[in-house]
């Protein structure tokens, strides 16, 4: 009878609970990483009454929540590889729309100064054809300029998100250390875990995924370890390794992402993948210092080669021509965190060699070896690094001295900070040194059939460049200069004289002679625009296959091709983080019809329980009935 | 396989956010009627499109370019046609002066005029053009090409001439420099120049001369001899005999590959020089016209004198004149380079903005189709979400 009791009364406790359940389920159906959670039914132990065994009810043992741990960890993956894509494909479509914006971008600038020549060219006389070459000097360098500037704020902009994202993942951390200690305490004592608990610390465990790639693994005392990049530890159980920024030592505008742990700090910057964080860092590395040393280099190349040809001419005035671009020089640094004490220095040999990478030197205890930072490629030099025979490579030249220690390294910024610096170093159009600043004539009563074809200044600084020589032809093939000794001769051979190269074309008669001499009155002379216009048009750049302009439109494909690639991933990890998000959800999510068939369930059972009790009371009742 | 309400409805909502954006984008790409609407849309597009802006922005220069040298090489080909007319009137003077009727006075009256023309023709070779520039200096645009000095005209220019880009890695002279057109005539008939000898005392006159045998020519200087015998006789600079006949009157005299003949009766002693062609400048030669038609015709010799000199100037003005028409074919073969160049600038030109035109604009029956596309999708979307949403076991209880 008793048992009747007891039963009814077990069914009755058993079903509030899973009401309880049920309606914390509808009630958090909206709550974001809400596990849902099933209460377990199993029998109660029969008791032997007589020779029967009878059951007495049913007992609830625990309310669980429904979860796949695999399928949360492969939604968090998920997560991590979208929520790095996102980053980056944003970021890189910012760098793609500033380079190729609707007034035509870097390649526009480079074809107007052109222009701009060749209209000098057309009218070396005109102050207007010069003017306009000097406003379209300004324009190219401004257009550089302001395309660099906008990258080093992107930079800026860049590195306050990484501070943002550090300072977040370092109270994500925190907060799971403490996470961890509350639920090891709660199993200690009582054997179980508060599921919102574990709600909890599977929402922080989602949103640390979200800001940077990251492996878990959960230990018997219910707490959770936490590893990012290669295996360093962010969470050991109840404590934290403290994550944060530190100055890079090579670089006085970065910072470079640390884990301190027992007082050392490890810099894990190149091993952060995936997530917020991991997007910043490989935008910045693989988008935005490449941008910035292609950009730089275009400066350096164009600053280069103007100049070499500028030097080479002479103004209206008769002047010899000046630099006409100024650009930031290569920079050598030598990190503080070296043990030895270095100098070094870098300065640019070739700009047609250039490469457009950083480099890193680094001192294996007998010698230096060169790395390319992009490909990570060794790199082979020439010389020994002294002041004598510096390293040679890739169009730099590298001197060190000082006393390295083992590891210690120098990084190399050839372009870098090429743009900033740039400015016009021309301010009036006369000083556009559009003429050469030596002519050749051949003397009227020239009888053979040579002419002059070409005239070209190979030693601007030679002290006697300008000074009047006479060139005879005792014979058709033999030639003396200025009275020097007869030496023999060909049609089309090179005639160097006073830094300076001749070249007579056709047969001269004996007796025929030529002046090369100053050209101060020739102000109609445009050769020297000529060349300037050839040079800038020339393959400056990779050893001489590409032009600029050239290299200003593959910038703005190649940056156009990363962020299109990095949009298409996007968007086929995204569908990967949804799906996964749906599976997990399929398994924890809430259903509401499911709970509203619950709460019926649940409800009759609960009903048909208070019946059984209510039975019993009546089968009671019934049997003092008969006794009284 | 189960569902959670939460994803149930917040799935389709992700959709109807993608469609927006498409929705959005091919709105966009049909208000500004490009395609591209940043070069990660179609880097290699973005890329190809760089370049062709290039070529539209190149052909605007190529095209100013052209029209300067146009007009510099039209003012050289004016100014060579007034040269042309000089020249031609200096022809018909000399042809008047080689009249045997013309006494002294009438041959003053033509020499006035040569000098005057001659004084014509140095106005037209120091020409300016309207921005002050001396058309014939070469570079050396600021200073005055051609002067008087004791009685030659000098050359104070250069030999340069300025190349200028007028299409596509075609660079065209703009004119020549003064030397080349004034200056540099080449004297004779083009392989020697005859001259009678100052002393000549009989009336020998040399007709032009021609070259038979160019292998056989060395371009050495010879004279022809008389001697008292009644022959001829060839020798060279160092005064060797190189050949040697009979003289007849308007006979051959040949040797080392050229021909010349002599009419009229030499007396021995005197003698014709055969000079390798050099070059001979335009002044020069007007001013052995007029010195020439200046010179006094008492006797025989002197009227042989003035005629041998008088055909030698003829034929150097024949020469003078094909020289300045070479010139002008080269300026008129220029500026037709030049029609040329912007004639295959235009046909490029269109096909350049059709091809821009592909790359860059959209496609309005393509982008308008897609738009009327994603907006049934949308709806679609949205009516289905909308009946969705509202389902609920709950409204049942």
């Amino acid at each position: 009878m008793s048992n009747l009791f007891v039963t009814g009364l077990s069914g009755l406790q058993a079903f509030q609970r899973a009401l309880d359940a049920t309606s914390q389920n509808i009630a958090n159906s909206n709550t974001e990483g809400y596990v849902r959670q099933r209460a377990d039914f199993s029998t109660r132990e029969s008791s032997l009454v007589g020779d029967v065994w009878l059951g007495s009810g049913v007992a609830v043992g625990r309310v669980r929540r429904v979860v796949n741990e695999f399928l949360a960890d492969q939604s968090r993956t998920a997560q991590s590889s979208a929520a790095r894509l996102e980053v980056f494909a944003n970021q890189s479509a910012r760098v793609t729309n500033l380079l190729g914006n609707a007034s035509g971008g870097l390649s526009s600038s480079l074809q107007r100064l052109q222009n701009a020549i060749e209209g000098v060219a057309a009218e070396p006389a005109s102050i207007a054809a010069r003017q306009v070459m000097l406003g379209e000097l300004e324009g190219a360098v401004t257009q550089l300029r302001s395309i660099d500037g906008r990258l080093r704020e992107f930079e800026s902009e860049t590195n306050g998100q990484i501070e943002a994202e550090v300072s977040t993942i370092d109270g994500l951390a925190s907060g799971l250390a403490a996470m961890n200690r509350e639920i090891a305490a709660a199993k200690a004592s009582t054997g179980g875990v508060p599921n919102e608990l574990m709600d909890e610390r599977d929402r922080l465990l989602d949103k640390l995924a979200s800001k940077v790639a990251v492996r878990f693994v959960p230990t018997d005392n219910g707490s959770v370890n936490v590893f990012v990049g290669q295996g360093q530890p962010l969470v050991l159980g109840e404590v934290a390794g403290r994550f944060g920024l530190q100055q890079d030592p090579a670089d006085g505008t970065r910072k470079r992402v640390v884990l301190r742990s027992d007082g050392t700090a490890f810099d894990i910057t190149a091993s952060l993948t995936g997530g917020a964080l991991g997007g910043l860092v490989d935008f910045r590395g693989q988008v935005l210092d490449s941008t910035r040393n292609e950009v730089g280099r275009i400066a350096t190349v164009l600053a280069a080669a103007l100049n070499d040809q500028h030097v080479k001419g002479i103004d209206l005035t008769g002047a010899p021509g000046v630099a006409l671009l100024s650009a930031g020089a290569p920079q050598a640094i030598v990190p503080s965190t070296n043990d030895g004490a270095l100098t070094a220095g870098v300065t640019l040999t070739d700009p047609r060699a250039l490469t457009g990478a950083d480099y890193q030197l680094s001192w294996s205890g007998t010698a230096w070896a060169a790395r390319r930072l992009d490909t990570g490629a060794t790199v082979p030099m020439a010389g020994n690094g002294s002041s004598g025979s510096p390293f040679v490579f890739d169009g730099l030249s590298v001197e060190v001295s000082g006393m390295p220690a083992v590891g210690d390294r120098v990084l190399l910024r050839p372009t870098r900070e090429a743009v900033q610096s740039m400015a016009v170093q021309v301010g009036t159009p006369a000083r556009i040194a559009a003429a050469l600043p030596v002519r050749a004539n051949a003397a009227v009563g020239n009888t053979g059939a040579a002419s002059v074809s070409a005239l070209e200044v190979q030693d601007p600084a030679h002290p006697d460049l300008r000074d009047a020589v006479s060139l005879s032809f005792p014979t058709a093939t033999t030639v003396s200069i200025d009275g020097g000794p007869v030496q023999p001769w060909a049609p089309g051979q090179a005639i160097d004289h006073n830094g300076w190269r001749l070249r007579i074309a056709g047969q001269p008669a004996a007796g025929d002679a030529f002046m090369v001499g100053d050209n101060g009155g020739g102000r109609g002379d445009n050769r020297n625009a000529l060349q300037l216009s050839e040079t800038l048009r020339g393959p400056l750049l990779e050893s001489g296959t590409v032009s600029l302009a050239d290299a200003a439109t593959r910038l703005v494909s190649g940056v156009g091709n990363i962020t299109q690639q990095a949009e298409r991933n996007q968007e086929v990890q995204q569908l990967v983080h949804q799906e996964s998000v749906k599976q997990r959800l399929s398994i924890s999510g809430v259903n509401l019809d499911e709970e509203a068939a619950n709460l019926l369930r649940y409800q009759q059972a609960y009903q048909a329980s208070a019946q059984v009790i209510r039975a019993a009371n009546e089968v009671f009742r019934m049997l003092i009935d008969v006794v009284r | 396989m189960r569902i959670s309400t939460l994803n149930f409805l917040q799935a389709p909502v992700d959709s109807l956010n993608k469609l927006q954006s498409e929705l959005q984008r091919t709105q966009a790409q049909v208000a500004s009627g490009t395609k591209l609407l940043t070069p990660a849309d179609d880097p290699v597009a973005a890329g190809r499109i760089q370049e062709l802006e290039r070529w539209k922005l190149a052909a605007t220069q190529q095209q100013r370019n052209g029209d300067i040298v146009a007009s510099r090489l039209s003012l050289q080909e004016t100014a060579l046609a007034d040269v042309t007319d000089i020249l031609q009137r200096m022809q018909e003077l000399t042809v008047q002066g080689g009249n045997g009727t013309y006494d002294e006075t009438p041959r003053r009256m033509l020499a006035a005029e040569v000098r005057s023309r001659a004084e014509q023709l140095l106005q037209v070779a120091n020409r300016r053009t309207p921005s002050g520039e001396y058309v014939f200096a070469g570079a050396s645009i600021g200073t005055v090409p051609f002067a008087r000095q004791g009685g030659a005209v000098r050359y104070a220019g250069d030999d340069l001439s300025r190349l200028v880009e007028v299409g596509p890695g075609q660079r065209v002279a703009d004119g020549f420099p003064g030397s080349d057109v004034f200056m540099r005539v080449p004297a004779g008939n083009g392989d020697f120049a005859l001259r009678a000898g100052t002393a000549n005392a009989g009336t020998g006159i040399v007709g032009v001369g021609s070259l038979v045998d160019p292998t056989a020519w060395d371009d050495q200087p010879y004279r022809v001899l008389f001697m008292a015998d009644g022959s001829w006789e060839a020798r060279d600079a160092a005064d060797a005999l190189v050949a040697s006949a009979a003289y007849r009157p308007g006979a051959a005299i040949e040797f080392r590959g050229i021909r010349l003949s002599v009419t009229g009766a030499p007396v021995p002693g005197d003698q014709f020089h055969i000079d390798p062609a050099g070059s001979e400048d335009m002044f020069a030669t007007l001013e052995r016209l007029a010195d020439a038609l200046e010179a006094p015709m008492g006797s025989p010799a002197q009227r042989a004198a003035s005629g041998n000199e008088l055909g030698a100037v003829l034929t150097q003005l024949g020469q003078t004149l094909e020289h300045v028409s070479n010139a002008r074919s080269v300026l008129g073969t220029r500026l037709t380079a030049i029609d040329d160049a912007a004639a295959s600038r235009a046909a490029l030109e269109e096909d350049v903005v059709a091809n821009l035109s592909k790359l860059r604009d959209t496609d309005y029956s393509e982008a308008l189709t897609r738009l009327n596309l994603q907006l049934t999708g949308l709806q679609a979307a949205q009516q289905s979400y909308a009946k969705l949403a509202r389902l609920s076991l709950f409204d049942y209880l």
